[in-house]
């Protein structure tokens, strides 16, 4: 099975191998991300307590989750290529960061509208919107890095290093910032009591975060792919692919 | 003993050398020939050891002692503290007088009472080249060594260098200009994209 | 040992950084009463906090300056070939960081406090979150100063990498502090100083390598 796994780190296989996922992906993403958007934005019940506006929630949640898993993924890449120094465990590296962070922006972008018409303000110092916010400082530095540094070698891996390290710190800040939120929480705020979502609306929430998760790897195979042509152009199976 | 066995690296997409071979002997001499920007600095610094990213062998039989182009002098020290700084790095300790006399051997005997600051480029050269003379390393790296300084600073460093080379060391250098007393020496090119 | 006095020497000939780290802070602190008001009663709440933000910036502002020294007159080479433990090395550069920048500041804080009109016993609790606090900052500043050295910016590029990695001490030392030295955070904060002191000084090595093949 190492010898499989080996294989793709290889970019001319995974380039040629993976080119048949796009497809797949694209399709999937489209499909069930519409599905989800018809199902959550128009056709889900309206919430007793925030009327429309709670359909928000079928943007927010997913890209908080994903903003989160993406930057687990991209630290693990980090590891990967710090460890075994695979050039297209760096490359991964690079290509997700920007994804990531836009992710994140979406985030809280969304969760601050959503906090317009619950709380009355555009932004709020609750526990999440906080982690997340400090996440995107989190992608934000990852990418100066990367971008200050260079496109050596070197700065790749000054790059992971420190992506590795923010995965190390994340949960001590997550939990840091939890602390601190429930100390100063307004007695007005009652986020922890919601009652159970009926299917109705946890179906659609499900939806969306699986078109997400397929759309985010789309994105991500798709750039990787690019990528990969531009670092490896003089080597012989670019030059040939490109005389075709 | 050092040896190189097809040694190649790329830095930068870039190919600096490819498949490099040499094998120095204690009290043998090996000269790096190359123009600017072929890779010299690249290979003292991967046979230091602070460059990791390339392919091949290096094989070193001892501990080597590195000077590069920036060599480690601090510029609010006096050279005796310098001195003694860069020898404790390598766990030598001696007593100032042999510090003193290294230093007046590179000709520097007046001012060691002052910041560092206070001497050209040459003289902090000299400070840090004192080190090769009361150091243990086998094996010296020295890259463009000889630049920057004066003709008698250079003919010490010949000295120093043929010396450590009776006593079974080995020296690695690269200069651009010729060094008559190693005229002789082996000589391993770089070309620029090769 | 050897290694720390040769930073003390080169740091007590040239004050010049830990002075005006120094002045800095206190300028920043004169700053937020003319800016938002003179009133004791609501200026005496904010001043744990604000004397931790101000340190907490300052420490990034020195952090590259030592190190940038050494890369650049190539001492920072020398220490990543010589025999000592490479995480020895950057553990004690940044105890000179700490000694340089933040004790400083933690000696200033009596006459920070007062200038923002904190009673005396939270001034003395501001005081020992600090203590165990600010070597935190400083383990994280040489982080951020090894993973930026030698590069164009890195002045303005490592408040950037660090300080979502400040956070974390940031608030449970200024919790202690708020709370008169609740043993929670306390213990909380130096269970974080003891991990980042086992930690940082390991990771720091490993960018020390990567930062001198540059």
């Amino acid at each position: 099975m190492w010898r499989w796994l080996h294989q793709w780190g290889s970019p001319k296989f995974f380039y040629h191998r993976s080119g048949a996922l796009i497809p797949v992906l694209a399709l999937a993403s489209g499909l069930i991300l519409g599905a989800g958007v018809f199902w959550g934005l128009l056709i889900s019940p309206a919430d007793y307590q925030q009327g429309e506006s709670v359909r928000i929630m079928y943007v927010h949640v997913p890209a908080a989750i994903l903003a989160q898993s993406s930057y687990a993924m991209m630290a693990v890449m980090a590891l990967i290529s710090l460890i075994w120094r695979l050039k297209i465990a760096d490359a991964a590296v690079q290509t997700v960061a920007p994804i990531g962070a836009c992710i994140t922006l979406l985030a809280l972008a969304t969760g601050s509208l959503w906090g317009k018409p619950m709380w009355g303000t555009y932004w709020v110092w609750d526990a999440r919107l906080t982690s997340t916010l400090i996440l995107f400082f989190l992608f934000a530095g990852v990418l100066a890095l990367r971008n200050a540094a260079g496109q050596s070698q070197t700065a790749g891996r000054a790059a992971s290093v420190l992506a590795v390290i923010g995965l190390l710190n994340l949960p001590i800040i997550k939990y840091s910032v939890d602390w601190w939120f429930t100390l100063h929480q307004p007695a007005s705020f009652t986020l922890t009591e919601r009652p159970a979502m009926p299917f109705s609306m946890w179906g659609p929430l499900l939806m969306m975060v699986v078109g997400f998760y397929a759309w985010f790897f789309l994105a991500w195979l798709i750039r990787l792919r690019h990528e990969l042509v531009k670092r490896e152009v003089r080597s012989d199976w670019v030059q040939q692919m490109m005389k075709q | 003993m050092l040896q190189i066995e097809s040694l190649s690296c790329f830095r930068q997409d870039r190919c600096l050398f490819k498949d490099l071979n040499a094998k120095v002997l204690p009290g043998q001499a090996l000269q790096i020939v190359g123009e600017n920007g072929s890779g010299k600095t690249t290979l003292f610094k991967i046979l230091a050891g602070l460059f990791e990213e390339y392919d091949g062998r290096v094989i070193t039989a001892a501990g080597s002692l590195y000077l590069g182009h920036r060599y480690g002098v601090n510029d609010q020290l006096t050279p005796v503290e310098n001195l003694k700084f860069l020898l404790k790095l390598n766990e030598i300790q001696l007593a100032p007088g042999l510090l003193m006399d290294a230093l007046a051997r590179f000709q520097l005997s007046a001012e060691l009472d002052q910041p560092c600051a206070a001497l050209s480029e040459g003289q902090k050269k000299r400070v840090a080249l004192a080190r090769l003379i009361l150091t243990s390393a086998r094996i010296w790296l020295l890259d463009e060594a000889f630049s920057a300084l004066d003709a008698p600073g250079r003919a010490v460093l010949s000295e120093v260098c043929q010396a450590h080379l009776a006593a079974g060391g080995i020296l690695i250098f690269s200069s651009h200009q010729g060094i008559p007393e190693f005229a002789a020496a082996a000589q391993l090119r770089l070309e620029v994209g090769s | 040992m050897m290694l720390l006095l040769r930073e003390l020497k080169i740091m007590l000939r040239s004050p010049a950084g830990a002075i005006q780290s120094l002045m800095f802070s206190v300028l920043v602190i004169a700053l937020f009463p003319l800016a938002i008001t003179p009133d004791p009663d609501q200026l005496e709440p904010l001043g744990i906090g604000l004397i931790w933000v101000v340190t907490l910036l300052s420490c990034l502002l020195a952090a590259d300056k030592s190190l940038a020294g050494d890369y650049a007159d190539g001492s920072l080479e020398q220490m990543v070939l010589s025999d000592y433990p490479l995480w020895w090395v950057c553990l004690v550069k940044s105890m000179a960081h700490w000694v340089s920048c933040a004790l400083p500041l933690l000696l200033m804080a009596p006459i920070l406090g007062a200038m923002l009109a904190m009673p005396l016993d939270r001034i003395v609790w501001l005081m020992a979150s600090l203590v165990l606090g600010s070597p935190i900052l400083s383990l994280f500043c040489m982080l951020g100063a090894m993973l930026t050295v030698g590069l164009n910016q890195s002045s303005a590029l490592l408040p950037i990498l660090i300080a979502p990695f400040l956070v974390p001490t940031l608030i449970l030392g200024t919790q202690w502090a708020t709370t008169g030295g609740e043993a929670f955070y306390g213990y909380m904060l130096a269970a974080l100083l003891c991990l980042s002191l086992v930690t940082l000084p390991f990771a720091t090595a490993v960018v020390a390598k990567i930062a001198v093949s540059r």
